[in-house]
């Protein structure tokens, strides 16, 4: 039997309330595998225990290694969750490119956001999801709220720009929905938001350009494609950019959210984090950056806060 | 414990804020004008990096 089948029988006999104790054996000066040994007896009240129904209901071991954060504030963890995306008959896809800030031909449900807040006018970016109103856009929760303080008096979503050019028009919102944690406290941590907008004579946002699928709660580490329009030098917002790159934890352990190499600049907030290319789960946005550290862009960790505010606006 | 259990209520048993926008779907269309657009201001936020904050200290 290979020691991690017999630790994880140990674990499983332990857990079950079938063995009491557990005796050490000592290890070899060249063995630095922290070793137990187990009784015949317990490995075989270990392998009782593991019933099938009990290996499905296992949680994966990596929601218990997510606690080892620098961060100070509770990790938001739930249960895993993925809603499928759907295509839209006009809809125009790209396959991702591994590799960072590169001009990319517009996608279909990935567009620019231009809202008024505190009486200026701000452009960001933002992406059309999978709901239930066929009518609900992710973006960034500065891209609606002050973070703590007011809501955006407008906000408009322009899908596939390029260039001056709006291919399937201009979708206006009716509502603007964010976490609490963010209109409240401010706490970038919850740096999402969703608008609901309105159709265009009838046909909804979905069936003119398709709606990216979700996943909330997913492991932490994962390698994300993220698309926005930068606006701010050296680019113009007039092309969508795409970065990618294996996501790694707030090195200052300030926040929950995790970083991935990226040059995209301001407006590009809000634009789509996505496991996989532009056809893959939305699993966060582009939130922030800091002073110090050049060309890595932070999005907010999607748990089940986050997950909330979606239900919200998309039902 | 009782901390970390009031520090879950606070982050994971809030509901979320809900804006209803005033404006309508055309007045908010014909407000963002092309020349609107080309003005509008790149939304970012960048923090401080701590280690110079305490540096600055």
């Amino acid at each position: 039997m290979s020691r991690t089948v017999a630790a994880l029988l140990l674990a499983g006999a332990l857990i079950g309330g079938t063995a009491s104790t557990a005796t050490s054996a000592p290890l070899s000066e060249t063995d630095s595998v922290d070793m137990k040994k187990i009784s015949s007896t317990q490995a075989e009240a270990a392998m009782n225990y593991w019933t099938p129904q009990r290996m499905k209901d296992a949680k994966p071991a990596d929601s218990l290694t997510r606690g080892k954060s620098a961060s100070n504030a509770l990790l938001d963890i739930g249960e895993s969750t993925k809603i499928a995306g759907r295509s839209a008959s006009k809809a125009k896809t790209t396959a991702s490119k591994p590799v960072k800030n590169v001009a990319e031909t517009p996608v279909s449900h990935i567009g620019k956001v231009f809202f008024t807040l505190g009486g200026a006018n701000y452009v960001c970016s933002g992406n059309a999801v999978v709901a239930a109103n066929e009518a609900t856009v992710s973006t960034a929760g500065h891209c609606v709220n002050e973070g703590p303080g007011a809501f955006a008096t407008r906000w408009v979503f322009v899908p596939a720009y390029e260039n001056g050019s709006a291919p399937y028009g201009s979708f206006a919102a009716t509502e603007l929905v964010a976490p609490t944690q963010w209109t409240q406290g401010g706490d970038i941590t919850y740096d999402t938001a969703f608008a609901v907008v309105s159709d265009q004579s009838g046909v909804s946002l979905a069936d003119q350009v398709g709606a990216s699928g979700v996943a909330f709660n997913q492991a932490r580490g994962l390698t994300y494609t993220a698309f926005g329009y930068p606006a701010a030098r050296p680019f113009d917002g007039e092309t969508l950019q795409s970065c990618s790159g294996a996501a790694s934890d707030d090195p200052y352990g300030q926040t929950q959210s995790q970083g991935i190499p990226c040059n995209m600049t301001g407006g590009s907030s809000g634009g789509p984090w996505f496991l996989g290319g532009s056809d893959g789960f939305q699993n966060s946005v582009n939130s922030f950056g800091y002073g110090g550290i050049r060309n890595t862009m932070f999005g907010p960790y999607w748990g089940s806060v986050i997950e909330q505010a979606y239900q919200s606006a998309q039902n | 414990m009782e901390s970390s259990d009031n520090t879950k209520n606070e982050s994971q048993g809030i509901e979320p804020s809900v804006s209803k926008l005033n404006a309508t779907p055309e007045e908010q269309l014909a407000y963002f004008t092309e020349e609107r657009r080309k003005t509008a201001v790149p939304r970012e936020i960048e923090l401080p990096d701590p280690e110079k904050l305490n540096d600055e200290d």
